[in-house]
């Protein structure tokens, strides 16, 4: 195939990939799941900010300055602007907590979208950059996931900014760019991951789930049972590998789209269970089910209420 | 339908591209090449911002042993307590345990134990001394398992820290 005719054919399907209007649906699922999940988090930690913000909590901002980015205001530039106003430390941390649940009430309903995205994304990056020590896989995600609420158009669909006119949710260019985006970077994260755990001799050997089970802070059950069943061991290792490698080839294709789908967010709900990361867990089920689940969702609606509309008269003209 | 990209969303799929490309540098732990002193500050500044050089390297290549923080602290009338960091919280667990792995760095170590000291003085305002002791988790093989071996906790770090006189007497001592 020549150059000039390898253009012709792939320049206007990759052209169609990235500009083909489709529906902000997805996006509205994104923006709903990840709004709803860092609430669900900021109640469950409103009661340790102390302990995990405070510089008399269990990392001190001088330790915790060591895994800090320089580009990031901290937690105590906050505070040490807040003190000219007589705003002790505590209180400015709360101060903080308080306008951030805010703003993720405004994504969770898409009320004035962008301004609660923005909002949101700006404290959380504060927040996660001061709390180094404590952070893990969920906050990782959360991060990313409120930057792509800011610069995404995800408050075209579901969201009271339609009700109220601001917003339209026909479906738009802008849309469809920001899903291969987001599709996209969810392959780029399952499959490094992945490529990362093929260079671990356990996850070679098969025997990476034992050593993750077993350790007491993961494990919700006793596992010890697992040595009498090491093919269980090896297939779930080998299962996670080949979920997570596979991932970027095996959820495009419409044929094994819903079987990846319904695989990596099983993969999430044992996590979930069987190692307690539920938080983690929910938001990469919620990443790969708006990304790639909810418009094979959509479109199983869409039929089954064609059908429901339109068997009555085919019912009707066959009698 | 034939579809051709505007000027306005050529350039957004460029800036998504350049995203996206900075994306795959951070998963796949490649740092910036060939950037410049003057650029790559702004760099990183973008980066940090968007989460675009985050790593996903999670339990891997390997997986990490476990690791157990406890306290042993000494009451006014010599009397020994134990605690530690266990909350009925499950998400506050997990942090717990994110910074208890981070004291594998060297450089924070010391100090963390000393933050951690004081939060147990402030939790049990008359004891006089605790000892921070850190242990780490040697699991046994399967295989090793079914023949009898159980996972042994080994002690990696120890300190022992005195509660400060009202006096001007120090007597805060580190001995890892």
């Amino acid at each position: 195939m020549s150059a000039q005719s390898w253009k012709s054919s792939v320049g206007p399907k990759l052209a169609a990939f990235v500009s083909a209007p489709s529906s902000p649906q997805p996006l509205g699922v994104f923006r709903i799941g990840v709004a709803a999940l860092l609430l669900i988090q900021a109640w469950s930690l409103s009661e340790s900010l102390p302990e995990l913000l405070g510089n008399r909590g269990w990392v001190p901002w001088s330790v915790s300055e060591a895994l800090a980015s320089p580009s990031v205001p901290r937690v105590d530039a906050v505070v040490a602007a807040l003190a000219p106003l007589g705003i002790s430390q505590a209180a400015g941390i709360q101060g903080l907590a308080f306008v951030y649940v805010v703003a993720l009430v405004g994504l969770l309903l898409g009320l004035h979208t962008r301004l609660s995205a923005v909002v949101a994304w700006v404290i959380h990056t504060v927040l996660l950059n001061s709390i180094s020590f404590f952070s893990y896989g969920v906050e990782t995600f959360a991060h990313i996931s409120l930057f792509y609420c800011v610069v995404m158009p995800v408050g075209a669909a579901f969201s009271l900014d339609v009700r109220a006119g601001r917003l339209s949710e026909a479906p738009s260019p802008l849309a469809t760019l920001s899903l291969r985006m987001l599709q996209l970077h969810l392959c780029l994260i399952y499959l490094s991951t992945g490529l990362e755990k093929l260079l671990g001799p356990v996850w070679r050997d098969g025997t990476a789930l034992w050593e993750v089970l077993m350790q007491p802070q993961y494990g919700q059950f006793d596992f010890a049972w697992l040595a009498v069943v090491p093919w269980m061991v090896k297939l779930s290792t080998w299962g996670t590998l080949a979920v997570e490698v596979g991932y970027a080839f095996c959820v495009w294709p419409r044929r094994t789209r819903g079987l990846w789908v319904a695989l990596t967010v099983g993969m999430h709900l044992g996590i979930a269970v069987m190692m307690g990361l539920w938080l983690f867990s929910g938001m990469m089920t919620v990443l790969t089910f708006a990304a790639f689940g909810w418009p094979l969702v959509a479109e199983a609606m869409v039929t089954r209420v064609r059908a429901a509309v339109l068997l009555p008269f085919h019912s009707s003209s066959a009698r | 339908m034939r579809h051709t990209l505007t000027p306005g969303h050529g350039l957004l799929t460029g800036l998504a591209a350049v995203h996206l490309l900075l994306v795959a540098c951070g998963a796949l732990h490649v740092p910036f090449l060939q950037l410049t002193d003057t650029v790559r500050p702004w760099a990183q500044g973008y980066v940090h911002w968007t989460g675009a050089s985050s790593g996903f390297s999670f339990f891997a290549p390997g997986v990490s042993p476990a690791v157990r923080v406890s306290f042993d602290l000494e009451g006014a009338s010599g009397e020994q307590l134990h605690d530690d960091f266990r909350s009925d919280n499950s998400a506050v667990n997990v942090r717990i345990h994110s910074m208890m792995l981070r004291f594998g760095l060297q450089e924070s170590r010391d100090a963390l134990a000393r933050a951690w000291a004081a939060a147990m003085f402030g939790r049990h305002p008359d004891a006089r001394a605790v000892t921070v002791r850190v242990e780490s988790l040697q699991l046994p093989t399967m295989e090793a398992h079914l023949q009898g071996s159980r996972p042994l906790w080994s002690e990696a770090y120890r300190a022992v820290f005195e509660r400060r006189l009202p006096a001007s007497v120090s007597t805060g001592e580190v001995t890892p």
